[in-house]
């Protein structure tokens, strides 16, 4: 659990930094279960984009672990504090990044807040600072009205400007770099503007997302505009597994709360979709 | 004078209108700078020794525009002082302060301005290098804009000590863990930020010096001439609260013998709305 104050910092800025989440030891387990995962990764599977990235699913047979987070209280708890009791554990992925830098960008544009509500915990396996791919944010860019103003901007990597004036390196955009120890965990808006610099070979990632359940009609809309995104957003990486694999799906310890959640999932189209 | 070219790119102007701050580096050349800590140096000794040694103070300022310091008073006719603050405020902005800083401590997050009706904006430069734990000023990326703005205030960041800030008491966060960018700078460099935007400084030390030039838009609407009026009748409160001692307008900067017709205008804009005469009271 937070308290109210780091609510109100998470709201505020939109995202927050959690120190020491995770033990040691799970971090071990953890690493154990993502070299499992990277073993059947090849060239054929990275991302063509600056980051070359590799990334799968956390919820197969391979990462029991791992796969357990998303219901852990640590990160539910959380999660319900701030989405809601009936909120949804919708993913977990791990990522290899291998590339710099990871351009400035809002992990979603095509919603407002009005639509949709959500955000992911990150944790980096290794240290990470401003030179070493640490994770920056543009605090309180997850408002409407200053995201857009962001767009504006000249960004050298993804909205360059004239020859002359190319706009700004990933490092140049004023931000606040989150500092990370192995165990622990960034949570951020879905909507706040991110990136990394300075990142080398081998930089691993594991993200948790939730979803809040949608309440309003404009909430509704929004996540069926959602599963069109994802089952379009997921076809840019080149996974071999599923995203929810039958492991997961078949739920083997009986989770009552993730079988609220896979029924959510499938009421809201979600499993379909990005399982096509 | 000098008579370089020192406008503001476009992409400049968008930076500053998005994130509410802009960074130019070596603006001022080493030389100048130790001229400039030269007159501060003199100019302080002369106001401490009016000071009483027991009392605390948590800064020391004064007005540059004064003849001991005549080098740091020349700097509002420079264009790179008055040129790039007129792209940003416009080219019938005028600078209301000009002033010499000098901290004993912290300064807690705040913006120095809540009401949008007044549109300021504040070039500093610090006379000594600045690290993010040794003074460097911090500023929240758009935090002049509301939502943001507002939502500072509402959840109680603000507090000229650490200590006075209600929602770092409450967090036990302290100041240094609030998300912003950090000025880390050597002397020469300028950050020229809306009076909107929150900023902050730790790692304070006895003496951290700084130079403020601010620029005033020139009000047009109803609301913003009604907001520079109440800035004008609260001036000489304002200043006493601050403990800024001397004139902000010295009789020998309004004499203006190089008849400047910038600054011409600027006095006789002063003078209109009564700044020139509040200053007395």
């Amino acid at each position: 659990m937070i308290t109210e104050q780091q609510v109100y910092f998470f709201k505020t800025f939109g995202f927050l930094v959690l120190k020491n989440v995770l033990t040691p030891a799970e971090i071990k387990n953890i690493n154990k279960e993502f070299l499992v995962g990277l073993a059947k990764m090849d060239e054929t599977k990275m991302g063509t984009s600056v980051r070359k990235q590799y990334n799968w699913t956390n919820l197969g047979p391979d990462s029991p672990f791992t796969s357990s987070l998303l219901e852990d209280e640590r990160f539910y708890g959380i999660a319900q504090q701030i989405l809601g009791d009936d909120c949804v554990g919708v993913d977990s992925h791990a990522n290899q990044y291998n590339g710099n830098r990871s351009p400035w960008h809002p992990d979603i544009r095509e919603l407002g807040p009005d639509q949709f509500t959500g955000f992911k915990f990150t944790f980096y396996l290794g240290p990470v600072d401003g030179n070493s791919g640490a994770l920056r944010v543009v605090p309180g860019s997850h408002c409407p009205g200053f995201s857009a103003e962001v767009e504006k901007v000249f960004l050298k990597d993804n909205n360059p400007g004239p020859d002359d004036d190319p706009g700004l390196a990933v490092n140049e955009v004023p931000a606040h770099i989150c500092i990370s120890e192995p165990g622990d965990a960034v949570i951020f808006d879905y909507f706040v503007w991110h990136s990394s610099w300075g990142g080398s070979k081998d930089r691993r990632m594991v993200s948790l997302q939730y979803y809040k359940n949608p309440k309003t009609p404009e909430e509704k809309e929004g996540m069926r505009k959602m599963v069109a995104f994802r089952k379009n957003f997921n076809k840019g990486f080149k996974r071999e597994t599923k995203l929810y694999p039958d492991f997961w799906l078949a739920n083997p310890n009986n989770n009552v709360v993730r079988t609220q959640w896979i029924e959510q999932l499938q009421k809201w189209g979600f499993i379909d979709a990005v399982n096509a | 004078m000098i008579q370089d070219n020192y406008s503001l790119t476009e992409e400049q102007i968008k930076h500053f209108e998005v994130f509410g701050f802009l960074v130019r580096r070596n603006v001022f050349t080493t030389d100048e700078v130790a001229k400039m800590n030269e007159e501060f140096d003199s100019r302080r000794a002369v106001l401490l020794e009016g000071t009483d040694p027991e009392e605390k103070r948590f800064f020391d300022n004064w007005p540059n525009r004064n003849p001991e310091t005549p080098f740091i008073s020349s700097l509002l006719d420079d264009p790179r002082i008055y040129q790039h603050s007129e792209q940003l405020v416009g080219e019938d902005s005028v600078p209301v302060h000009s002033n010499a800083n000098s901290y004993s401590q912290d300064s807690g997050w705040h913006p120095d301005r809540t009401d949008h009706n007044i549109c300021t904006i504040k070039n500093v430069m610090y006379l000594q290098p600045t690290t993010a734990d040794r003074g460097a000023l911090r500023v929240i990326p758009s935090s002049h804009k509301n939502p943001l703005h507002k939502d500072l205030l509402r959840i109680g960041l603000r507090g000229f000590k650490e200590n006075d800030s209600q929602f770092l008491k409450k967090s036990g966060l302290c100041g240094a863990d609030i998300p912003c960018y950090i000025f880390e700078s050597n002397p020469g460099d300028i950050i020229t930020f809306y009076e909107w935007t929150w900023h902050a400084a730790f790692g304070g030390y006895k003496d951290r010096r700084t130079c403020t030039f601010n620029f005033y838009r020139n009000p047009k609407e109803t609301d913003e001439i009604a907001a520079m009026q109440l800035e004008v009748k609260n001036y000489a409160e304002e200043t006493r609260t601050l403990g800024t001692v001397g004139l902000q307008f010295h009789p020998t900067w309004l004499e203006n013998p190089d008849h400047y017709p910038r600054r011409e205008r600027w006095i006789n804009w002063l003078k209109e709305w009564g700044f020139i005469q509040a200053q007395y009271k």
